[in-house]
């Protein structure tokens, strides 16, 4: 609890500064009191100052008065986070980045862009479409989700497979640290560095602990003539993962590689079912559903195409029903939903989405699978299904989304959620993986994740310390967690 | 249960928001982009109806004052599959029967009810037509005397003499607004002055008296300008001229009733090369004229107007058009000082606006 007196100091102070992008009114706060994770649905966290900054320098000012103060900073952003990571549930301020929204500098030689971070991803590919270029970096949430949040987050994206995630792409950013000073992290727009230590990739996943990401300069690309998305039923998961990876090998470049489970297909069938009143008839001995993309000049994409056609003809069958593909790309990249029907709310409106988000090698994925289906089912958790993303260039390099359907409306099962949450995680570690590839720990593995790290989470603490003196920044988060103990 | 029985009705969409959080509302809102809160947005909106139906929030005047930031111009609900708009009046109707309420729309309710038009005039014109159809001007073109002489006209060219009557405002913006009692009261008086009409071949040349008229009331005998243009631009003469124009849709003609083809017809069928802007259709940006922002805050309608008369200068156009007294007026000043702008930063961009009346008029040959 922040004391009244702290409060109005803190707001004075940036009244002058800020205007009319800070305030205190409830109405405004209570608009950011969730994200989108898993909770109760009564549960809000409700900041006790908004604030919008507009520049850098604006951000640092709300920073040092945080920092004298020792108020929490809250850094917010798209606002869709599955692990409670922009939970202000310590009070504080609530920084909201979407107001640093502009294209600093277009070097199209260098094929680089240097932007403020609270720019949303897809306006920035709107941009760069305009000169044939594109960023990857592409998650599904890109409509809201920012540059600075794909930083903070590491969220996955759906090219990860050919493109890698936001550090494949990242040169260098801006950040103003918990002591209010901004710091230029990176390498100008070189892609690497050899020299001192590379700074810049603590702030990948440091969910805003470390400071608030302003500015970054970014590694863009090409935009494709033309991609090619199939589908394909699968007999088995691991002999997927497998083949996937033979023909990478053979010199096939996937642009995208999405292997689900029987159950998740139906989560990303919604136009289908839209347009055609039925469920998809996927065959009985099918165990999974693969999507690939290939991308480049027509040619190119005619002949991997064609190879990706032979490798898969004798352990599964292609999907044959193009609404089943158009549907599935809809949701993970085009966005493209038909007006007034968009799937994500009529998805959710009975229960909401929720998942474990473990990483573990290639030949683990099969178990951690069955142990999916085990603790679902221990802990009355409604099994939406599997996805195995893969977010490295060019090899299988399993991100996965275990998603259930939790019931918020019921205080047990969201506890029985991060139960499952944990148990998935602690599994994670036994398969020799991660307990989280793109939520990240928010507030629910903080502590929890010293598991994974042993002894090196004291390095983890110190470098926290090292930026955050006064651990003013998104306190509650990556040591300790609201949920898991 | 809450004590607030407007928004009890859409509990079930207010939650499945809150499970959602998918943000897509968020980064062409009007509101949003020239105030910044997410409060300002469909998204932040769905939370404050949350915190009211919790007793986390009361109602109040600020609470009035930033449900008020809102065009009601249902991009949000495109983009959705929630009724985004219907919670956003409820959260009005809740503050209005509360007695928060906002200046500017108690002067416009006032108006409404006594003189029948928003704007407190109470112009009326009168002609006896030779046909069997009835134009209902509405208020915003009631005080335009020189559109209505122009529209007149091309409809007299295209076949057309309507009847035209006093009138008394349809109340699209007591809907909007929250004024659920004033709105119906409103209605009555429609219904009154208007009754010798009602069951005539009515033309409407507002799209918010049309969406009113038609769907609100229920009256199938309205019709909208653009279907009797269509249905009779043959009997124009026509000189094309091919310059580039872009289309904007009016929130209440697209999204309201789903019309997004037949201007674009029109405009093409009089010779005009049309192009379209970033946002169109069902996912137009609205031009800040809607949702009682006219009669609370200018500011907001201007930016978001600037907004999209810059759209429309990316385009190359050489005009904006649209078919609505309301954004006609809006994009006419932005066009103006954007233009103006542009003029002083040297781009030599500039733009002018043309609603499709004066595009039939620059193209019709007498």
């Amino acid at each position: 609890m922040i004391s009244s007196d702290k409060l109005k100091q803190a707001y004075d102070l940036l009244k002058p500064v800020l205007g009319a992008r800070v305030s205190v009114a409830k109405e405004h706060r209570m608009s950011y009191s969730r994200d989108w994770s898993p909770r109760h649905d009564k549960d809000n966290d409700i900041p006790d100052i908004v604030a919008v900054p507009r520049t850098t320098e604006e951000c640092q000012e709300v920073v040092k008065v945080a920092n004298k103060l020792e108020i929490p900073v809250y850094s917010f952003a798209g606002g869709t986070g599955m692990g409670g990571g922009v939970q202000a549930w310590k009070g504080g301020i609530m920084v909201d980045t979407k107001g640093m929204n502009q294209i600093l500098e277009f070097d199209e030689k260098n094929m680089s862009v240097r932007v403020q971070a609270g720019m949303t991803i897809w306006h920035l590919n709107e941009f760069l479409a305009k000169h044939g270029m594109w960023l990857p970096h592409q998650p599904e949430s890109k409509q809201a989700s920012t540059v600075g949040a794909a930083i903070n987050c590491d969220n996955d994206s759906t090219f990860g497979v050919k493109y890698g995630k936001i550090m494949e792409a990242m040169t260098s950013c801006k950040v103003v640290l918990g002591t209010g000073e901004a710091i230029e992290f990176g390498h100008r727009k070189a892609m690497m560095s050899s020299t001192g230590y590379n700074i810049m990739h603590l702030f990948v996943a440091s969910e805003g602990t470390l400071g608030v990401v302003t500015e970054a300069t970014l590694r863009v690309n090409y935009l494709p003539k033309t991609r090619n998305v199939m589908g394909f039923y699968m007999r088995s998961i691991g002999g997927a993962c497998y083949a996937c990876e033979e023909l990478m090998t053979s010199g096939v470049q996937l642009e995208s590689l999405h292997i689900n489970d029987r159950q998740r297909l139906f989560f990303y069938t919604h136009s289908y079912r839209v347009k055609t009143g039925k469920e998809p008839d996927v065959p009985d001995w099918a165990d999974a559903i693969l999507f690939v993309s290939v991308a480049g000049d027509s040619d190119m994409v005619d002949f991997m195409s064609t190879k990706i056609r032979d490798k898969f003809k004798d352990i599964g069958a292609e999907v044959k029903e193009q609404e089943i593909v158009t549907g599935y790309w809809a949701s993970k990249h085009t966005l493209d939903f038909e007006p007034f029907k968009q799937k994500w709310p009529d998805s959710q409106r009975e229960r909401k989405f929720g998942a474990a988000d473990p990483g573990v090698p290639i030949g683990n994925v099969p178990a951690i699978h069955d142990k999916f289906v085990e603790l679902s089912e221990k802990y009355n958790q409604k099994i939406l299904g599997m996805t195995v993303y893969n977010e490295c260039p060019q090899k299988l390099s399993p991100s996965i989304s275990f998603a259930i359907f939790v019931d918020d409306k019921d205080p047990v099962n969201v506890e029985n959620f991060y139960k499952f949450v944990k148990e998935m995680s602690e599994s994670a570690i036994e398969l020799e993986g991660t307990m989280s590839t793109y939520i990240g720990d928010g507030d629910r593995l903080g502590g929890f994740n010293k598991l994974e790290h042993g002894k090196s989470f004291e390095y983890v603490r110190k470098i926290k310390s090292l930026f955050d003196p006064k651990n003013i920044m998104n306190p509650g988060k990556k040591f300790e967690s609201r949920w898991i103990k | 249960m809450s004590k607030y029985k407007h928004l009890e009705e859409l509990r079930d969409d207010i939650y499945t928001c809150v499970r959602t959080r998918c943000g897509f509302c968020i980064q062409e809102c009007p509101t949003y982009n020239s105030g910044l809160f997410e409060s300002f947005a469909s998204r932040g909106k769905m939370l404050q109806a949350k915190g009211l139906l919790e007793g986390e929030l009361e109602l109040s005047q600020e609470l009035a004052d930033s449900v008020a930031m809102c065009a009601m111009c249902g991009y949000c609900q495109a983009k959705c599959a929630l009724q985004t708009v219907d919670v956003f009046k409820a959260i009005r109707a809740e503050l209005v029967e509360a007695g928060f309420t906002l200046e500017g729309n108690d002067v416009v309710k006032e108006n409404i009810i006594k003189v029948g038009d928003p704007l407190g005039s109470g112009r009326q014109r009168k002609q006896d037509g030779d046909g069997e159809y009835v134009l209902y001007l509405g208020c915003a073109y009631r005080d335009r005397p020189t559109d209505v002489d122009r529209i007149l006209k091309i409809l007299s060219k295209l076949g057309i003499n309507p009847t035209i009557d006093e009138e008394s405002c349809c109340g699209n913006a007591l809907y909007y607004t929250g004024y659920k009692g004033a709105f119906e009261e409103s209605k009555k008086r429609f219904q009154e002055v208007y009754k010798a009409h009602l069951n005539k071949k009515i033309i409407t040349i507002c799209p918010s008296c049309q969406l009113t008229l038609h769907d609100f009331f229920g009256m199938e005998n309205v019709v909208f300008a653009t279907d009797i243009i269509l249905e009779n631009i043959g009997k124009l003469k026509i000189e094309k001229n091919g310059d580039k124009v872009t289309f904007h849709d009016p929130c209440h003609l697209g999204r309201g009733c789903g019309d997004y083809d037949k201007p674009r017809e029109i405009i093409e069928r009089l010779g005009f090369d049309l192009v379209e802007m970033r946002l169109n259709r069902e996912f137009s940006q609205c031009c800040g004229g809607g949702g009682g922002l006219q009669a609370t805050s200018q500011e907001v309608v201007k930016d978001s107007a600037d907004r999209r008369v810059q759209s429309a200068l990316d385009t190359g156009a050489k005009y904006i058009s649209t078919i609505c007294p309301t954004c006609e007026a809006t994009l006419f000043r932005a066009s103006l000082s954007v233009s103006k702008e542009e003029k002083k930063l040297g781009t030599g961009r500039r733009i002018k606006t043309k609603d499709i009346w004066q595009l039939i008029e620059m193209v019709m040959m007498d």
